[in-house]
């Protein structure tokens, strides 16, 4: 019973190790660098109705990377709750476009962040990049 | 009989085992994962700054993102674009006008850079009675534009004129 438990406590450590390693290493991980962006927009004021957005463009050369990429927009109020908005695939074609997060919501301020999402090798989904920008809704 | 119990349920250093690699799977899968989430934490950052290529002259309007028809002061945008207009020395007017889809217009909103920054100019839907939104001196605008939640995914045009 010593060495069963014994072989299952290495096991186990093995497994944690190997995880560890894959997703701090970045030659196993992410093999290619993220795409950045080159710039962003979100405009400070939303009329009310209208859905939150944020246009964005990467550099040409980042956006192929070999793995897929998304935006895609999160808006939150001053208390900390969010709402996700659906993920926008970036490709060579789309380097540069526009993604909205679409919700009938008071008028008010809120943050909206822009994501940039990558997932690693083991498909772990990572944001890799973040802009926010405090906006007014309606008013 | 005590043989008999214990060949049905576990023995205590069987359990002790199972207890262990339970604890060292949460263990292992918390370290693991511990780093993703510290790594999507949000971080608050401005946006990065707009591309400074220089789009058209003086009064001439230029799509950044988006389609449509751009032509000297004025120019016809697609739903979802995003137009640079280039500031000039003296003060001017940007004249909006929206499609008349179902008498609702496109959302607009209308934001200057200057030197001191990014400020909204305005903001809200444009009908076709159109809406006149100044252009201070040595000021940039940009205009983005979207379609409201009544219009659905109905496309919608914005018609915009650079007037002195």
């Amino acid at each position: 019973m010593r060495s069963y438990l014994t072989a299952s406590v290495v096991f186990a450590l093995l497994v944690g190790i190997v995880a560890l390693v894959a997703d701090r290493v970045p030659s196993l991980a992410n093999a290619v660098p993220p795409p950045r962006l080159a710039w962003a927009f979100i405009p400070q004021g939303v009329p009310e109705g209208a859905p939150f957005a944020a246009w964005f463009g990467f550099d040409a050369a980042a956006a192929p990377s070999g793995l897929p990429a998304a935006v895609q927009l999160r808006v939150c109020d001053l208390e900390g709750a969010c709402l996700l908005g659906a993920r926008k695939a970036v490709t060579e074609r789309s380097s540069s476009g526009l993604v909205t997060i679409t919700r009938a919501l008071p008028p008010g301020e809120y943050d909206l962040h822009l994501l940039v999402l990558r997932p690693n090798r083991l498909g772990v989904t990572r944001t890799v990049q973040v802009v926010s920008r405090r906006v007014t809704y309606g008013g | 009989m005590a043989v008999s119990r214990g060949s049905a349920l576990p023995s205590t250093s069987g359990a002790w085992a199972i207890l262990a690699i339970v604890c060292l799977c949460v263990v292992a899968t918390g370290l693991a994962t511990g780093r993703v989430s510290q790594l999507t934490a949000p971080s608050v950052a401005a946006p990065p700054s707009m591309p400074q290529t220089a789009f058209g002259a003086c009064g001439e309007p230029a799509f950044i993102v988006g389609s449509g028809e751009a032509a000297g002061g004025e120019l016809i945008a697609f739903t979802n674009a995003l137009v640079l207009v280039p500031g000039c020395e003296a003060a001017g007017r940007l004249l909006l006008t929206g499609s008349l889809a179902r008498g609702v217009g496109p959302a607009v909103s209308v934001t200057y850079v200057g030197a001191g920054g990014e400020s909204t100019g305005w903001y809200g839907e444009v009908d076709t009675g159109g809406v006149e939104v100044p252009l201070p001196p040595a000021t940039r605008a940009l205009v983005s534009f979207t379609n409201d939640l009544a219009s659905g995914a109905e496309d919608r045009n914005l018609r915009l004129e650079v007037a002195p």
